[in-house]
Protein backbone atom coordinates (compact mmCIF):
# COMPACT_ATOMS: atom_id res chain seq x y z
CA UNK A 1 0.00 0.00 0.00
CA UNK A 2 2.78 2.42 0.93
CA UNK A 3 5.10 1.13 -1.80
CA UNK A 4 7.65 0.03 0.77
CA UNK A 5 7.91 3.40 2.53
CA UNK A 6 6.96 1.74 5.80
CA UNK A 7 8.53 -1.48 6.95
CA UNK A 8 6.61 -2.68 9.99
CA UNK A 9 8.60 -5.29 11.83
CA UNK A 10 6.76 -8.00 13.76
CA UNK A 11 8.10 -6.75 17.07
CA UNK A 12 6.02 -3.60 16.54
CA UNK A 13 3.14 -5.10 14.57
CA UNK A 14 1.97 -7.68 17.10
CA UNK A 15 2.02 -5.41 20.16
CA UNK A 16 0.15 -2.78 18.12
CA UNK A 17 -2.54 -5.27 17.07
CA UNK A 18 -2.97 -6.50 20.63
CA UNK A 19 -3.20 -2.97 21.95
CA UNK A 20 -5.85 -2.05 19.40
CA UNK A 21 -7.79 -5.19 20.26
CA UNK A 22 -7.68 -4.43 24.00
CA UNK A 23 -9.00 -0.95 23.27
CA UNK A 24 -11.94 -2.52 21.48
CA UNK A 25 -11.01 -1.12 18.07
CA UNK A 26 -10.26 -4.54 16.59
CA UNK A 27 -11.85 -7.95 16.94
CA UNK A 28 -10.06 -11.13 16.06
CA UNK A 29 -11.15 -14.53 14.91
CA UNK A 30 -9.36 -17.72 13.97
CA UNK A 31 -9.45 -18.87 10.36
CA UNK A 32 -7.50 -21.11 8.03
CA UNK A 33 -4.77 -20.06 5.62
CA UNK A 34 -4.57 -21.31 2.02
CA UNK A 35 -2.39 -24.21 3.19
CA UNK A 36 -4.98 -24.89 5.87
CA UNK A 37 -3.01 -23.64 8.86
CA UNK A 38 -4.59 -21.87 11.82
CA UNK A 39 -4.34 -18.10 11.27
CA UNK A 40 -5.64 -15.17 13.32
CA UNK A 41 -7.58 -12.53 11.42
CA UNK A 42 -8.25 -9.04 12.75
CA UNK A 43 -11.22 -6.87 11.79
CA UNK A 44 -12.10 -3.27 12.62
CA UNK A 45 -15.02 -2.82 15.00
CA UNK A 46 -17.55 0.03 14.82
CA UNK A 47 -15.63 1.86 17.53
CA UNK A 48 -12.42 1.18 15.61
CA UNK A 49 -13.86 2.61 12.42
CA UNK A 50 -15.00 5.69 14.33
CA UNK A 51 -11.52 6.10 15.81
CA UNK A 52 -9.91 5.67 12.40
CA UNK A 53 -12.10 8.44 11.02
CA UNK A 54 -11.17 10.77 13.88
CA UNK A 55 -7.46 10.00 13.58
CA UNK A 56 -7.54 10.40 9.80
CA UNK A 57 -9.19 13.80 10.11
CA UNK A 58 -6.64 14.80 12.72
CA UNK A 59 -3.75 13.63 10.57
CA UNK A 60 -5.17 15.54 7.59
CA UNK A 61 -5.22 18.75 9.63
CA UNK A 62 -1.66 18.25 10.85
CA UNK A 63 -0.18 17.35 7.47
CA UNK A 64 -1.87 20.31 5.78
CA UNK A 65 -0.58 22.61 8.51
CA UNK A 66 2.95 21.28 8.22
CA UNK A 67 2.87 21.50 4.43
CA UNK A 68 1.76 25.13 4.71
CA UNK A 69 4.44 25.92 7.26
CA UNK A 70 7.15 24.47 5.02
CA UNK A 71 6.02 26.15 1.80
CA UNK A 72 8.10 29.36 2.21
CA UNK A 73 11.24 27.22 2.50
CA UNK A 74 10.63 25.68 -0.95
CA UNK A 75 10.84 29.07 -2.68
CA UNK A 76 14.27 30.01 -1.35
CA UNK B 1 -21.45 4.88 24.51
CA UNK B 2 -17.89 4.61 23.18
CA UNK B 3 -16.41 5.00 26.66
CA UNK B 4 -18.20 1.97 28.08
CA UNK B 5 -17.46 -0.10 25.00
CA UNK B 6 -13.77 0.64 25.44
CA UNK B 7 -13.93 -0.09 29.17
CA UNK B 8 -15.71 -3.37 28.47
CA UNK B 9 -13.03 -4.49 26.02
CA UNK B 10 -10.27 -3.57 28.45
CA UNK B 11 -11.98 -5.32 31.33
CA UNK B 12 -12.60 -8.45 29.29
CA UNK B 13 -8.96 -8.64 28.28
CA UNK B 14 -7.80 -7.85 31.80
CA UNK B 15 -9.75 -10.79 33.23
CA UNK B 16 -8.66 -13.05 30.40
CA UNK B 17 -4.99 -12.12 30.77
CA UNK B 18 -5.23 -12.72 34.48
CA UNK B 19 -7.23 -15.93 34.72
CA UNK B 20 -6.47 -17.69 31.45
CA UNK B 21 -2.77 -17.05 31.08
CA UNK B 22 -1.94 -20.40 29.52
CA UNK B 23 -4.72 -20.01 26.97
CA UNK B 24 -3.63 -16.46 26.08
CA UNK B 25 -0.02 -17.63 25.73
CA UNK B 26 -0.99 -20.55 23.50
CA UNK B 27 -3.03 -18.24 21.30
CA UNK B 28 -0.05 -15.91 20.94
CA UNK B 29 2.18 -18.81 19.84
CA UNK B 30 -0.45 -19.94 17.32
CA UNK B 31 -0.89 -16.40 16.04
CA UNK B 32 2.81 -15.94 15.34
CA UNK B 33 3.12 -19.39 13.79
CA UNK B 34 0.19 -18.56 11.53
CA UNK B 35 1.86 -15.30 10.56
CA UNK B 36 5.08 -17.10 9.63
CA UNK B 37 3.03 -19.49 7.49
CA UNK B 38 1.30 -16.66 5.65
CA UNK B 39 4.65 -14.97 5.06
CA UNK B 40 6.08 -18.19 3.71
CA UNK B 41 3.16 -18.75 1.34
CA UNK B 42 3.52 -15.20 0.08
CA UNK B 43 7.19 -15.82 -0.74
CA UNK B 44 6.42 -19.16 -2.38
CA UNK B 45 3.85 -17.45 -4.58
CA UNK B 46 6.57 -14.96 -5.55
CA UNK B 47 8.65 -17.85 -6.83
CA UNK B 48 10.80 -18.96 -3.89
CA UNK B 49 11.35 -22.61 -3.10
CA UNK B 50 9.50 -23.82 0.00
CA UNK B 51 12.69 -24.28 2.06
CA UNK B 52 14.07 -20.86 1.13
CA UNK B 53 10.70 -19.27 1.83
CA UNK B 54 10.49 -20.90 5.26
CA UNK B 55 13.98 -19.69 6.14
CA UNK B 56 13.29 -16.18 4.83
CA UNK B 57 10.04 -15.97 6.82
CA UNK B 58 11.82 -17.13 9.99
CA UNK B 59 14.53 -14.53 9.45
CA UNK B 60 11.97 -11.80 8.86
CA UNK B 61 10.08 -12.42 12.07
CA UNK B 62 13.33 -12.53 14.04
CA UNK B 63 13.36 -14.01 17.50
CA UNK B 64 9.86 -15.16 18.35
CA UNK B 65 10.56 -14.73 22.07
CA UNK B 66 11.28 -11.06 21.52
CA UNK B 67 8.01 -10.55 19.67
CA UNK B 68 6.12 -12.35 22.42
CA UNK B 69 7.82 -10.29 25.08
CA UNK B 70 6.79 -7.07 23.30
CA UNK B 71 3.19 -8.29 23.18
CA UNK B 72 3.24 -9.23 26.87
CA UNK B 73 4.44 -5.72 27.69
CA UNK B 74 1.33 -4.09 26.22
CA UNK B 75 -1.22 -6.44 27.81
CA UNK B 76 -3.71 -4.80 30.16
CA UNK B 77 -2.72 -5.62 33.70
CA UNK B 78 1.02 -6.16 33.07
CA UNK B 79 1.72 -4.34 36.31
CA UNK B 80 -0.21 -7.02 38.20
CA UNK B 81 1.81 -9.71 36.48
CA UNK B 82 5.04 -7.92 37.33
CA UNK B 83 3.92 -7.62 40.93
CA UNK B 84 3.10 -11.31 41.06
CA UNK B 85 6.53 -12.18 39.72
CA UNK B 86 8.25 -9.87 42.19
CA UNK B 87 6.35 -11.32 45.14
CA UNK B 88 7.04 -14.88 44.00
CA UNK B 89 10.73 -14.10 43.54
CA UNK B 90 10.92 -12.49 46.96
CA UNK B 91 9.20 -15.37 48.73
CA UNK B 92 11.42 -17.91 46.99
CA UNK B 93 14.57 -16.01 47.88
CA UNK B 94 13.46 -15.89 51.53
CA UNK B 95 12.58 -19.60 51.60
CA UNK B 96 15.90 -20.53 50.06
CA UNK B 97 17.76 -18.74 52.87
CA UNK B 98 15.68 -19.17 56.04
CA UNK B 99 18.46 -17.87 58.27
CA UNK B 100 18.66 -14.62 56.39
CA UNK B 101 14.86 -14.40 56.29
CA UNK B 102 14.60 -14.84 60.06
CA UNK B 103 17.22 -12.21 60.74
CA UNK B 104 15.61 -9.80 58.28
CA UNK B 105 12.16 -10.26 59.84
CA UNK B 106 13.54 -9.90 63.37
CA UNK B 107 15.54 -6.81 62.45
CA UNK B 108 12.50 -5.18 60.87
CA UNK B 109 10.26 -6.17 63.78
CA UNK B 110 12.62 -4.93 66.48
CA UNK B 111 13.36 -1.78 64.48
CA UNK B 112 9.73 -0.87 63.97
CA UNK B 113 8.84 -1.77 67.56
CA UNK B 114 11.70 0.20 69.09
CA UNK B 115 11.06 3.24 66.93
CA UNK B 116 7.36 3.22 67.83
CA UNK B 117 8.10 2.81 71.54
CA UNK B 118 10.68 5.58 71.60
CA UNK B 119 8.46 7.89 69.63
CA UNK B 120 5.47 7.31 71.92
CA UNK B 121 7.68 8.07 74.90
CA UNK B 122 9.12 11.24 73.37
CA UNK B 123 5.67 12.26 72.16
CA UNK B 124 4.14 12.07 75.63
CA UNK B 125 7.13 13.35 77.60
CA UNK B 126 8.63 16.01 75.37
CA UNK B 127 6.16 16.91 72.65
CA UNK B 128 2.92 16.82 74.60
CA UNK B 129 3.71 16.90 78.29
CA UNK B 130 0.78 17.57 80.60
CA UNK B 131 0.68 21.28 81.42
CA UNK B 132 1.02 20.68 85.17
CA UNK B 133 3.89 20.53 87.63
CA UNK B 134 4.59 17.01 88.78
CA UNK B 135 1.91 15.48 86.57
CA UNK B 136 2.52 12.07 88.14
CA UNK B 137 0.88 13.34 91.35
CA UNK B 138 -2.20 14.50 89.50
CA UNK B 139 -5.49 12.68 89.73
CA UNK B 140 -9.12 13.17 88.93
CA UNK B 141 -11.81 12.63 91.51
CA UNK B 142 -15.28 11.62 90.43
CA UNK B 143 -18.54 11.08 92.16
CA UNK B 144 -20.05 7.63 91.91
CA UNK B 145 -23.67 6.68 91.71
CA UNK B 146 -23.69 2.86 91.97
CA UNK B 147 -27.44 2.61 92.11
CA UNK B 148 -27.69 3.93 88.55
CA UNK B 149 -24.58 2.09 87.46
CA UNK B 150 -22.69 5.37 86.97
CA UNK B 151 -19.11 4.92 88.21
CA UNK B 152 -17.96 8.37 87.03
CA UNK B 153 -20.10 11.46 87.20
CA UNK B 154 -19.25 15.09 87.76
CA UNK B 155 -19.16 16.31 91.30
CA UNK B 156 -22.10 18.30 92.58
CA UNK B 157 -21.03 21.81 93.60
CA UNK B 158 -21.92 21.37 97.26
CA UNK B 159 -20.09 18.04 97.46
CA UNK B 160 -17.03 19.77 96.02
CA UNK B 161 -17.14 22.34 98.77
CA UNK B 162 -17.39 19.53 101.33
CA UNK B 163 -14.44 17.69 99.77
CA UNK B 164 -12.35 20.78 99.83
CA UNK B 165 -13.02 21.37 103.48
CA UNK B 166 -12.88 17.81 104.78
CA UNK B 167 -10.70 15.62 102.54
CA UNK B 168 -7.08 15.40 103.75
CA UNK B 169 -5.73 13.12 101.03
CA UNK B 170 -4.91 15.86 98.52
CA UNK B 171 -2.56 18.78 98.66
CA UNK B 172 -5.16 20.88 96.90
CA UNK B 173 -8.41 20.40 95.08
CA UNK B 174 -9.91 22.37 92.25
CA UNK B 175 -13.00 22.03 90.10
CA UNK B 176 -13.53 22.96 86.50
CA UNK B 177 -16.18 22.70 83.86
CA UNK B 178 -15.73 22.91 80.13
CA UNK B 179 -18.37 23.79 77.63
CA UNK B 180 -19.64 26.04 74.94
CA UNK B 181 -20.82 29.32 76.24
CA UNK B 182 -22.02 32.50 74.69
CA UNK B 183 -20.33 35.14 76.77
CA UNK B 184 -21.27 38.26 74.87
CA UNK B 185 -24.87 37.44 74.07
CA UNK B 186 -24.13 37.70 70.36
CA UNK B 187 -22.22 35.66 67.84
CA UNK B 188 -20.97 32.08 68.06
CA UNK B 189 -20.56 30.32 71.41
CA UNK B 190 -16.95 29.62 72.32
CA UNK B 191 -15.27 26.72 74.06
CA UNK B 192 -14.74 27.89 77.58
CA UNK B 193 -13.16 26.63 80.74
CA UNK B 194 -14.41 27.81 84.10
CA UNK B 195 -12.30 26.80 87.04
CA UNK B 196 -12.08 27.52 90.71
CA UNK B 197 -8.34 27.88 90.71
CA UNK B 198 -6.33 30.07 88.37
CA UNK B 199 -3.47 27.58 87.83
CA UNK B 200 -5.98 24.85 87.04
CA UNK B 201 -7.85 27.24 84.78
CA UNK B 202 -4.72 28.03 82.73
CA UNK B 203 -3.67 24.42 82.65
CA UNK B 204 -7.09 23.23 81.59
CA UNK B 205 -7.24 25.91 78.95
CA UNK B 206 -3.94 24.84 77.42
CA UNK B 207 -4.90 21.19 77.76
CA UNK B 208 -8.14 21.92 75.97
CA UNK B 209 -6.20 23.75 73.32
CA UNK B 210 -4.24 20.53 72.73
CA UNK B 211 -7.25 18.33 72.38
CA UNK B 212 -10.09 20.51 71.16
CA UNK B 213 -8.82 23.23 68.93
CA UNK B 214 -8.51 20.95 65.93
CA UNK B 215 -11.77 19.15 66.49
CA UNK B 216 -14.03 22.18 66.90
CA UNK B 217 -13.96 24.30 63.78
CA UNK B 218 -14.19 27.98 64.46
CA UNK B 219 -14.02 27.56 68.22
CA UNK B 220 -12.10 30.16 70.13
CA UNK B 221 -10.57 29.07 73.34
CA UNK B 222 -11.24 31.18 76.38
CA UNK B 223 -10.78 30.67 80.03
CA UNK B 224 -12.49 32.51 82.73
CA UNK B 225 -11.96 32.76 86.42
CA UNK B 226 -15.09 31.70 88.12
CA UNK B 227 -15.12 32.24 91.82
CA UNK B 228 -16.50 29.33 93.79
CA UNK B 229 -19.48 31.44 94.58
CA UNK B 230 -21.47 30.99 91.33
CA UNK B 231 -20.79 27.25 91.49
CA UNK B 232 -22.49 27.04 94.83
CA UNK B 233 -26.11 27.92 95.07
CA UNK B 234 -26.53 30.25 97.96
CA UNK B 235 -27.71 28.22 100.94
CA UNK B 236 -30.96 29.72 101.91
Amino acid sequence: VTQGAFQVNPGSLFPALHRLEQKGWLTSEWGASASNRKVKYYRLTTAGRRQLKAETANWGRISVAIARALRPVEGT
Amino acid sequence: MPFFEAMGARLRHFVRNLLRRDHVERELTDEIEGYVDLLMEEKVSQGMSRDDARLAARLEIGRVDHVKEHVRDVRVGVWLDALRQDVRFGVRALIRRPGFATIAVLTLGVGVGATTAIFSLIDSVLLKPLPFHEPERLTTVWEVRPRFNQPRIEVAPLNYVDWQQQVQAFESLAAYVNGFANLTGAGTPVWTTFATDSSVRHSMASLARHSHEDSIPGATLMSSAASPVPLVPSPL
